[in-house]
């Protein structure tokens, strides 16, 4: 069997289950993965670094290991690839931006050390925008859409979408502090998780706003996800905001136990776009032919909070730059340092404004999940924009808060939210929708995404690669 | 003797068995207040008539055998940061002068609910922004400052006039005037009692609780005053234990954390000698001692005082705007300090504060609780309140002061201060803090009760003579 064609777009689960059997080795479905990278990331520009040498080496290892009848888990020799701010020891982690494009970390982030241990195979750093914010860097190659160039990429887990959809990996992992797992993922037409805040360890993962950053797997299936997020969950004594709660294996048991309760705020459903309601009425539709209860509820105020986001990440943003801006903001792209000054203009008594209406619409959007199961959301504030619409999203706070409405505020709250495939625009390219639910409720957003993609074959859709042109 | 001079734990009993009426007990109480307040003024304003008409509903209550528990009956005062319905509520400020709640905070409700008889309200330093409180007198020498900034109820119950008062702590302000006056006082875990109604320093570090003459009645109080509440957005909902079957318990094998860095320095030695002695003590009862190292100690101050200054100013803005000049020159000036903050310093701050809980929590592995002097030295000079280190080494007591209690509030963790002894030169109470780990108030209330047990140091009234 080839990785070059259908053993490409397998999920995850399903190429594991070759390779568990010994039908196919990890050195032939990582040399397959390596030769589509070569094929077609040319044109895509996913990948900042192609780590092929240490990738084929951790194949063969993998290969050895379970020849030996050690087998890891559903990740043992699975090629999967991390986003270019996740510390990995054997390649440079530059976060999108050119200070650091030398920048070899002395340590693996515990997210790349876990997935290592589980057996992954680690192919390369995945192309984001500039320190994980809104716009990539004018010097840097900003990666396609595989459904369409014109077809805006989503950020800021930009190359973490694209590999994804476009078969050069079978996982990858994003990382979200405004949307950046769920906008890219809806924009690719792949599933990602944003993990509850303290799910997941952030040690060694490039900081964008400390407060309002998550790690979590985009996949092309929730299942998938489920597998990467069991393997990167959990304490770490290296970042004390990672919480003890244990950690199930979230892939292994997806009946739900019982048919969820489900609400949606249609008042905030009307200010979206034709397409946006549209997915959304017909993922209603799915749901109650599921057997599902969908009810309307009222949600706390999302385009305030989504408002109050921007200034909330500057603060949090500034000091994290500290040591790098204003000292070298030549080097910065217009998006980063328009945020940056933001930041710095702030006082500390305009942020604890800032602080206090985010308890106060935390602790709105926690009590939602007293009186329900999940919440359903669009998976970004714009069905499928295109790049032209986007292309001054970095320094428009209007285009900017409207784009996050549907995603910025769980940030704010920590609240835990699935982002899977749900329909598609007149023009072919995907949209997403959100499943969210109450804190540490991941195994309840898997197993109902889980059954959504069951009865839905959404996600099962692939886009068409055009192989990179070679001058002859 | 006065019925001002019982016990609470006496005064309770007494009245619980009909031996006593709230209604005598209460104007004992005015009665002894009004005796020393022209040395001590401890009071913004008075409260005889809600007294006397709360103590007549008790003594009734009582008559008709509906006793509500052992705060039924017991005078109370009320620091003047807490709002209660239909009395001034000044904060020790101009700027609220005038300002008459129309409901009573959430720990008056609770306190009035359980019985207790408001006597008055009691001075603060200025919006708790300050450790001196310059409008009170310390009874134990009239010369000096009862600390602060719960400094009014600090003063009242060390001169006799109640044996429970409310205080506020924000960077010690329930533990300095409890070490300064000779009283105890406890703050609670953070989020452990709900701040509604009470006028905010800084709300990432403010904790309500009471000042009282023995360490029964503190944890009586505390707990009454305790639970969760929805208004308040730090407020945990937890169960809130009964403390007082901790009380005289044992301490053996309990550990106890005796910190070589920090809390011994720039600390008067008499007070770290006497805060050593009360460890001693506790070790002859079966604790073990257990040296360790505070984490991040050079951080602390700065890390307070960034998030105070900022929160304070947020609090403040509108009336600094409107009213600056209703301000003492004191907190004008550290509000306008305030504005200057940059948010990136502040959460800079925030981050930092962090770091130093998680130190805090690894520290407390091998320990139970940590015993430490509560404020490096004894009650400082009203006309010049400093501490004087060295020829070149002056610092203001409010700095001081609040040094070495910082760490209570930046970590959240419940503290009990307890008198330990008295200076040489001037028999000055000087006191200890036992700190416990999060929502492990029956901790510091065992070791201090155990102490207070095997010493005669706790409940003692400053020898004040009334005035002529």
């Amino acid at each position: 069997m080839s990785a070059g064609g259908e053993l490409a777009f397998l999920e995850l689960t399903e190429v594991a289950e070759l390779i568990r059997g010994r039908q196919v080795s990890s050195v032939e479905v990582t040399e397959g993965i390596l030769q589509r990278i070569e094929d077609f990331d040319g044109r895509l520009q996913s990948y900042a670094t192609v780590t092929g040498d240490s990738a084929l080496e951790a194949a063969r290892v993998a290969d050895a290991e379970m020849a030996a009848g050690n087998y890891r888990g559903p990740l043992h020799g699975i090629p999967v690839a991390v986003k270019d701010l996740c510390f990995t020891m054997d390649a440079p982690t530059a976060a999108g931006g050119t200070i650091r494009s030398d920048f070899v970390p002395p340590f693996d982030a515990t997210v790349v050390r876990r997935l290592k241990e589980a057996g992954a195979v680690i192919t390369g750093k995945l192309r984001m925008t500039e320190g994980a914010y809104a716009e990539h860097h004018p010097a840097l190659p900003t990666p396609l859409n595989p459904w369409g160039s014109d077809t805006w990429v989503g950020s800021s887990s930009s190359g973490s979408g694209v590999a994804t959809a476009a078969g050069l990996c079978y996982a990858s992992l994003g990382s979200d502090t405004g949307g950046s797992i769920r906008l890219p993922s809806a924009q690719n037409g792949v599933t990602g998780i944003k993990p509850t805040w303290g799910r997941v360890s952030r040690h060694g993962v490039f900081e964008l706003a400390e407060s309002l950053d998550h790690i979590g797997p985009m996949t092309r299936s929730a299942r998938d996800a489920g597998v990467v997020l069991s393997a990167i969950a959990g304490e770490d004594v290296h970042d004390p905001t990672a919480v003890s709660v244990p950690v199930p294996n979230y892939a292994e048991n997806l009946r739900l136990d019982r048919l969820p309760s489900v609400g949606i705020d249609w008042d905030l459903t009307a200010t979206f776009d034709e397409p946006t309601r549209t997915m959304l009425t017909g993922v209603v539709r799915t749901l109650e032919s599921l057997g599902w209860r969908v009810y309307s509820i009222e949600l706390p105020d999302f385009e305030n909070a989504s408002a109050d986001w921007e200034h909330m990440c500057a603060v949090e943003t500034a000091a994290a730059h500290a040591g790098t801006y204003p000292s070298r903001a030549s080097d910065y792209g217009p998006a980063l340092a328009h945020l940056i000054d933001t930041g710095l203009g702030l006082s500390a008594i305009e942020y604890q404004a800032l602080l206090s209406r985010r308890r106060a619409f935390t602790g709105r959007m926690k009590r939602i999940f007293q009186d329900i199961d999940l919440v359903l959301l669009p998976g970004a504030g714009l069905a499928s924009p295109t790049t032209a619409t986007m292309s001054s999203l970095g320094t428009s706070p209007e285009l900017l808060a409207g784009l996050l409405v549907p995603t910025a505020p769980l940030d704010i709250s920590g609240t835990p939210t699935i982002s899977l495939p749900g329909g598609f625009t007149e023009r072919g390219t995907p949209i997403g929708f959100q499943l969210c639910g109450g804190d540490f409720s991941e195994q309840l957003l898997v197993s109902a995404a889980h059954t959504f993609q069951s009865a839905t074959d959404f996600h099962e859709k692939h886009p068409e690669l055009e192989r990179t042109t070679v001058a002859v | 003797m006065e019925p001002y001079e019982l016990s609470f734990t006496e005064a309770s009993a007494m009245i619980a068995a009909k031996e006593l009426s709230p209604v005598e007990l209460t104007e004992s109480s005015l009665k002894r207040i009004g005796e020393v307040e022209p040395d001590i003024h401890a009071y913004v304003t008075m409260t005889e008539e809600l007294a006397l008409t709360q103590a007549r509903r008790a003594e009734k209550e009582i008559a008709a055998g509906n006793y509500k528990g052992p705060l039924h009956g017991i005078p109370l005062g009320v620091k003047d940061l807490y709002d209660t319905e239909g009395i001034l509520t000044t904060s020790s400020s101009e700027v609220r002068a005038g300002y008459v709640p129309d409901a009573d905070s959430v720990s008056v409700q609770k306190l009035t609910a359980a019985g207790m008889v408001v006597v008055g309200k009691t001075q603060t330093h200025e919006f708790a922004f300050g450790a001196t409180t310059p409008t009170t007198r310390n009874p134990w020498d009239t010369s000096t400052v009862p600390g602060g900034s719960s400094g009014g109820s600090g003063a009242t119950i060390a001169s006799g006039g109640v044996t429970v008062a409310l205080g506020s702590d924000t960077g010690g302000s329930i533990r300095i005037p409890a070490s300064v006056c000779g009283t105890v006082g406890i703050k609670p875990t953070y989020g452990r009692a709900p701040r509604v109604g009470v006028a905010s320093l800084s709300w990432s570090l403010d904790h309500v609780g009471p000042l009282t003459r023995n360490v029964r009645e503190a944890a009586l109080v505390m707990a009454a005053m305790s639970g969760y509440d929805r208004r308040d957005p730090a407020s945990v909902n937890k169960p809130v234990p009964d403390w007082t079957p901790d009380l005289g318990g044992s301490v053996k094998g309990t550990r106890i954390g005796i910190p070589k860095n920090f809390y011994n320095e720039r600390v008067q030695p008499e007070m770290w000698e006497a805060s050593m002695a009360a460890a001693n003590v506790l070790e002859g009862l079966g604790a073990e001692l257990v040296e360790v190292e505070i984490p991040l100690a050079d951080k602390v101050l700065s890390t307070a005082w960034t998030i105070m200054l900022a929160e304070a100013g947020a609090y403040h803005q509108e009336a600094l705007r409107a009213t600056p000049e209703l301000f003492t020159d004191e907190v004008r000036t550290l509000l306008e300090v305030g504005e200057g903050v940059l948010a990136t310093s502040y959460i800079n701050a925030l981050r930092t504060r962090t770091l130093m809980q998680q130190g805090w929590r690894d520290m407390y592995a091998d320990i139970d609780v940590l015993l430490a002097p509560t404020v490096p030295g004894p009650a400082a000079s009203a006309d010049d309140p400093v501490f004087e280190w060295a020829a070149d080494d002056i610092e203001g007591a409010t700095t001081a002061y609040s040094r070495v209690c910082a760490p209570g509030n930046l970590t959240g963790l419940p503290a009990i201060s307890m008198p330990v002894g008295y200076t040489a030169d001037g028999g000055l109470p000087l006191g200890a803090q036992v700190i416990g780990r999060p929502f492990r108030e029956g901790d510091v209330l065992r070791v201090a009760s155990v102490y207070e047990n095997a010493t005669d140091h706790i409940g003692t009234l400053a020898p004040l003579k009334a005035a002529s």
